[in-house]
């Protein structure tokens, strides 16, 4: 989901008046029973204040037994546009912003970047999902084997990288048939799709070297206008793919008393794509270690035990999240936001591992998120 | 000096040095010959190093105000203080979103930020009648949100406070006010303006008034590199929207990010947006630079090579000074050679002499240089903001190399003037020179008229020679070489003219003062013809340029007469060079043409595009028949016939200026391809014009096809006439009232700026020519002073023969009027040569003009009547003294 740097730019995007619910109606909300239509709701929905198109994957070499994690975020952010005699018809602006980010095991190296542009640099289209950030991009196409993505990203003029990615199960709808609720606030909601495994294969150029690169990957899209609650300080995410088949979506919006919003929740995807979802409290995520960055001070949990109800089985799954490098911190540059997403490991109570993930922390440089971003 | 004291051998060999025997002797030597030298006549050697001094601060300072001036030309490259990787231009001067997104699908998965910048001009809103605008603004329009990009190729390009401010939330949050006219100012501005955070300062952008709010104030290295105060940051759409120019940009800017595939990628991206039929210019920043340079090129070239005359003038002064040492040292250097000093010693001390009084004067030189330079920038600057392009006025910075190569330039020049009378120093043998007889100098073996002669053939055959075009613009090679080779020819010359002058003197003035008078230049002494041949090569060289600028003012005098028939000339408000993109938007125009008391409008549009790779103008003309267009001069007129052939041949007709026809060699018949926003025009030239206004060139068509083919009927200026009883100063008024963001100027008001900004353009050059006449006058007076001397006891000779203070007085005044009248006379000769090379061969060859010839007779005059004032002042003392010398202070 990669909540963190949309909903922040959400809230800097919007001069305080424009938070008010009065504002609000200008942009369209998420609202229960709406039917979700594809392929035209994999594209963009110029009319919600926010979406975003966020993957994550786990890569290896082929040639070599490198072990890679990339991170590619597509966001759009309408920004409510006063009438002014420069721009007589102005109603909205739309405004793009994208991360990428690249994790080399081998070499112990991180490297991200930001981008922020408006059109025509920038573009989403409205029919389907098709993405464009300078010589980034994400597509979506349809072929004889069935639909895929074609990705290209890259870090700086330090790496490139061009996947494929398919899809190995079907597009899982959050919430209610899509319709996802982040807090009691009746707007805190949006449009949750999400493609859990991805076959993903592709080159990668890391310096004068290309790799072939396999893996696996997780694809989010999500729709909102408004879905952060004022007493919100922050949250935790994560996506994990088990090696048994079944998947896990979790996040934990964490409020002013430092406890888990009862917006929490925690999602099993089962190998055939069924989803079960429940309320995720505070005893199911637990953190075990913290790592201090040196470049920003911020300490994270960056290693949690997940004592999770199982879907499959009576019991609880006892886990352990552990990062594959700790210093995966990412130092918004232009957002001026700085939070952590890496790749990770899951472990069960053997110490073996049993499933790989991507964690998100947010909101954890010690100021209140809002306060931070207004 | 004792044997205990200090001696340079002792101090050299207690150092250390591999001191070789003759090096030792010829530094010992030097040593105490000069110190002799500097302490007998120390007037005499700060005068040789002032020669050297003025000579180099004139090369060093136009050298600097030269760099100083160009480097305003980088605006884009300080306007966010990180140069680009290329720079996308198009040749009809706009850029659209088209092209923006075809440059980002040819890059592909290559990465890189691209820039789109717009700029305009605009100034301070100000009441016509009671001040000029001093300063005119550069507002640069770009998308803030692209910039931000950049802090993730170098996080410390930005400054904290820019940082800051260019962090999401505040670019997000001003988003609302950024679309409506808000801008950031330099420190440097606001320190002199007073404006803080949240101010409005008015400006007047094309006609238009505007309040534009102050949003931030970036401290003065925001970019890590000192904006002009003149330079405004403002939001791309907002620029556009004011300019109606929505999705066009002037150039756009791409940086690659940092990292090792870099160099790869932008060799890739180069090539393939460079490939042909591409709708833009792919230049690297030092190629757009360069470009912008060599623009001015000419001008700059002969800048350089017109501050170099006082060093020219400056070398033959010092070699007359020296060669006047020699013959005051003739005694000292024959008893060196009795004692076994050899020749080659007694040479090298005379070379050490002219190293060390080079190297003095070129220190001294260069302090003095930079001084001038000061003042310099800010005349230059402003001949090329009036001439070519936006420049600044920046503070002409001390620079080493230019430096070096002043100094060296200078020391050069003493070494090489000494060679000659060193030379001759150590040619002289031991007995003659006891002999003390009159010591010929070297001069004498230039004394070489058939060469002379031979020399100014050569010259006149250089004249032929085609342009020399290196970087494509031309540099008239043959025309300058032709200049140095009349110059040398005339200093070959000068001694016959000398004796020629001396004898007619002799054969029509018959007084014993006029017969002694004579008597010096019918066998003249080196220092006498070579101060002559300094000030015939100085009247010579200012002469031809006063012939150049005489012929140019009274071209431009009438053509500017024949131009201005209007009663009223309407521009935008603040455009004060032919910089200034300051246009008049349609609504205003037609209001103007359609003002009651207005009998015609003409409504110029002009567009700055390439034209084969070179910068050139496009500009439209009021009517569709080019048989009706009106210029003040045809060289080629349009036929009525071109009505007919146009019939036949759907081509567009278009008429080319005299520059344009040089510079791209076309010709009337011609068809030529015009890049314009809406793709390659063809049109057919039927005429060519006379134009001074600019030496790139000029292309008119029908105003009606270049406000389709811009999609821009923005004027950028309206010329009124009248109804016959109408009276244009009340008209004028009206007008104003109405439209508060333009100027109206009358006949007369223009005609008077547009002379003084030809004034302004050879502003520098008036000081270089007078800087060289100075130069001169005070070598034929140090000549003169040194010449006196040196005949004491010929003075006191005629004195004990019963010839009187006043006839002394008098031959000696009549002495240096003949050396000042040869010299004028033939510096005059020099100067109509020069003057004509200037006219007809090197401007014709730069510019592309064609120069109606107007010699300067009453300025020839004026200065001959100067120096016969200057040489008979400054004589009149010596006279006296000559005549006042009583024979036992003989030596």
């Amino acid at each position: 989901m990669g909540w963190i740097t949309p909903l922040l730019l959400l809230i800097s995007s919007i001069p305080e008046r424009t938070l008010s619910a009065e504002s609000a109606p200008a942009f369209m909300v998420a609202t229960p029973g709406k039917q979700l239509v594809f392929p035209s709701d994999h594209g963009s929905h110029p009319d919600f204040r926010i979406e975003w198109w966020y993957i994550t994957g786990h890569l290896r070499t082929k040639q070599e037994a490198r072990r890679l994690g990339y991170q590619a975020t597509f966001f759009r952010i309408a920004q409510q546009m006063a009438q002014t005699p420069s721009k007589p018809d102005s109603k909205t602006s739309q405004w793009y912003l994208a991360h990428m980010a690249l994790l080399d095991l081998n070499e112990k190296r991180f490297i991200h970047q930001e981008r922020l542009h408006r059109p025509p640099m920038a573009s989403a289209a409205i029919q389907d999902m098709d993405l464009r950030h300078g010589n980034w991009s994400l597509k979506r196409h349809e072929d004889s084997v069935g639909e895929h993505f074609e990705l290209v990203g890259s870090v700086l003029a330090e790496a490139l990288f061009k996947l494929t990615l398919r899809p190995t199960k079907p597009l899982t709808l959050f919430g209610d048939n899509g319709y996802s609720r982040k807090g009691s606030q009746e707007q805190a909601a949006s449009y949750y799709m999400t493609y859990t495994r991805l076959e993903t294969e592709g080159s990668l150029q890391l310096g004068d070297k290309v790799w072939q690169v396999s893996g696996q990957s997780w694809m989010d899209h999500e729709v909102s206008s408004s879905q952060l609650g004022k007493n919100q300080v922050g949250w935790d995410w994560i996506s994990i793919r088990f090696n048994d088949g079944y998947d896990v979506m979790a996040y934990r919006m964490r409020t002013l008393d430092g406890e888990a919003d009862p917006a929490s929740t925690l999602a099993w995807v089962d190998p055939e794509g069924q989803l079960s979802q429940q309320p995720l409290s505070d005893a199911m995520w637990q953190p075990l270690e913290y790592w201090k960055s040196p470049d920003t001070g911020i300490t994270y949990p960056i290693k949690i035990a997940l004592n999770l109800p199982l879907p499959h089985s009576p019991e609880r799954g006892h886990f352990r999240v552990i990062p594959l490098y700790s210093a995966q911190e990412m130092k918004g540059r232009i957002s001026g936001i700085t939070y952590w997403e890496g790749a990770c490991e899951v472990l069960n109570a053997d110490n073996q591992v049993v499933g790989e993930a991507y964690m998100e922390l947010a909101g954890y440089d010690g100021r209140k998120l809002t306060d931070t971003l207004n | 000096m004792g044997h205990g004291g200090w001696s340079p051998e002792r101090e050299l060999i207690q150092q250390g040095w591999p001191v070789k025997p003759w090096l030792k002797q010829t530094f010992l030597l030097g040593w105490h010959v000069h110190r002799r030298q500097v302490i007998r006549h120390p007037m005499v050697s700060m005068l040789f190093c002032l020669i050297i001094a003025i000579g180099v601060a004139s090369f060093f300072s136009i050298r600097l105000a030269n760099r100083a001036a160009i480097t305003g030309f980088s605006l884009f490259d300080r306007s966010i203080g990180k140069k680009p990787d290329l720079v996308a231009t198009s040749p009809s001067g706009r850029l659209s979103i088209t092209d923006l997104e075809g440059i980002q699908d040819l890059m592909g998965d290559r990465p890189g930020v691209l820039l789109p910048i717009v700029e305009t001009t605009a100034s301070e809103d100000y009441e016509e009648e009671v001040s000029v605008p001093s300063e005119q603004y550069t507002l640069v329009g770009l998308e803030v949100t692209a910039l931000a990009n950049l802090l993730y190729h170098d996080p410390d390009m930005f400054s904290q406070k820019a940082r800051q401010s260019l962090s999401g939330a505040n670019l997000l949050d001003n988003e609302e006010a950024s679309t409506d006219g808000s801008i950031l100012i330099s420190e440097a501005l606001a320190r002199s303006t007073g404006l803080v955070e949240g101010d409005t300062l008015r400006l007047i952008i094309d006609d238009q008034p505007r309040d534009l709010r102050v949003v931030h104030v970036a401290p003065d290295q925001v970019f890590q590199v000192s904006q002009p105060a003149s330079m405004l940051f403002i939001e791309l759409s907002s620029l556009q929207a004011m300019l109606g120019i929505s999705d066009a940009y002037d150039r756009i800017e791409l940086f690659l990010p940092p990292g090792p595939l870099k160099k790869t990628w932008l060799a890739e991206i180069q090539s393939k947006l460079s490939a042909p039929g591409l709708p833009w210019i792919i230049q690297t920043p030092q190629g757009a630079l360069a470009a912008q340079a060599s623009m001015t090129q000419a001008f700059r070239l002969n800048l350089t090579i017109l501050s170099g005359l006082s060093l020219l003038v400056g070398i033959y002064l010092i070699v007359q000074g020296l060669d006047a040492a020699v013959t005051r040292q003739q005694l000292e250097i024959a008893t060196l050679k009795s004692l076994g000093v050899t020749s080659r010693a007694i040479q090298s001390i005379w070379l050490l002499q002219g190293l060390i009084m080079g190297m003095v004067g070129s220190i001294l030189g260069c302090v003095l240089g930079w001084l001038a330079a000061q003042w310099l920038v800010v005349s230059v600057a402003a001949t090329v903001n009036a001439l070519y392009l936006k420049s600044t006025q920046d503070a002409a910075q001390w620079h080493w190399g230019e430096a070096s190569m002043a100094m060296l330039l200078g020391t050069a020049a003493s070494v090489i003037a000494a060679w000659f009378p060193a030379r001759h120093a150590a040619s002289c043998p031991a007995a003659e020179t006891f002999k003390r007889h009159r010591y010929e100098g070297f001069m004498q073996t230039l004394n070489q008229p058939r060469l002379g002669l031979s020399l100014g053939l050569i010259g006149w055959l250089a004249c032929l020679m085609p342009p020399w075009k290196p970087t494509g613009e031309p540099i008239p090679a043959g025309g300058y070489l032709a200049a140095l080779l009349w110059v040398i020819a005339a200093t070959l010359l000068t001694p016959a003219c000398f004796q020629w002058f001396g004898s007619r003197t002799q054969d029509l003035i018959n007084s014993p003062a006029a017969l002694y008078a004579a008597s010096q230049a019918r066998r003249p002494s080196s220092r006498h013809l070579l101060s002559v041949a300094a000030l015939t090569v100085a009247v010579g060289m200012a002469g031809g340029m006063a012939f150049m600028i005489q012929s140019f003012e009274t071209t431009m005098v009438g053509w500017i007469t024949h131009s201005l028939r209007a009663d009223l000339y309407i521009a935008c408000k603040g455009v004060i060079n032919a910089n200034s993109q300051n246009r008049i938007k349609s609504e205003t125009w037609r209001a103007l043409v359609d003002h009651p008391a207005v009998l015609r409008g003409e409504v110029g549009q002009m567009f700055p595009i390439q034209w084969q790779g070179k910068a050139t103008f496009l500009t439209g003309m009021p009517e569709d028949d080019p048989t009706r267009w009106s210029y003040p001069l045809w060289l080629s007129r349009p036929e009525a016939t071109s009505q007919t052939q146009s019939g036949l041949n759907p081509l567009p007709s278009a008429v080319v200026s005299e520059s344009f026809q040089t510079r791209f060699q076309v010709r009337r018949g011609d068809t030529i391809k015009l890049p314009t926003p809406t793709g390659e025009k063809e049109v057919a030239i039927v005429g060519v014009f006379a134009e001074y206004g600019n030496e790139r060139g000029t292309i008119a068509v029908a105003r009606s096809l270049l406000t389709t083919w811009f999609n821009d009927d923005r004027a950028i200026n309206v010329a009124l006439t009248l109804e016959p009883d109408e009276d244009p100063e009340e008209v004028r008024r009206d007008l104003m009232a109405t439209h508060r963001g333009i100027t109206i100027r009358t006949q007369s008001a223009l005609r008077a700026e547009v002379l003084e900004i030809f004034k302004q353009t050879f502003s520098v050059t008036r000081v270089l020519q007078w800087l060289a006449i100075l130069v001169a006058v005070i070598g034929l007076v140090l000549s003169l002073n040194t010449s006196m001397h040196e005949r004491r006891l010929e003075f006191q000779i005629l004195k004990h023969l019963g010839m009187g203070r006043w006839r002394m007085a008098w031959a000696v005044i009549t002495e240096s009027l003949i050396c000042s009248w040869t010299g004028f006379m033939s510096g005059i000769l020099l100067a109509l040569a020069l003057g004509w090379l200037l006219v007809q061969v090197i401007n014709k060859q730069c510019f592309g003009w064609t120069l109606i010839t107007d010699i300067p007779w009453l300025n020839y005059l004026q200065l001959g009547l100067g120096l016969t004032l200057i040489a008979s002042l400054t004589t009149i003392p010596m006279g006296w003294w000559s005549a006042n010398q009583r024979m036992h202070k003989e030596e």
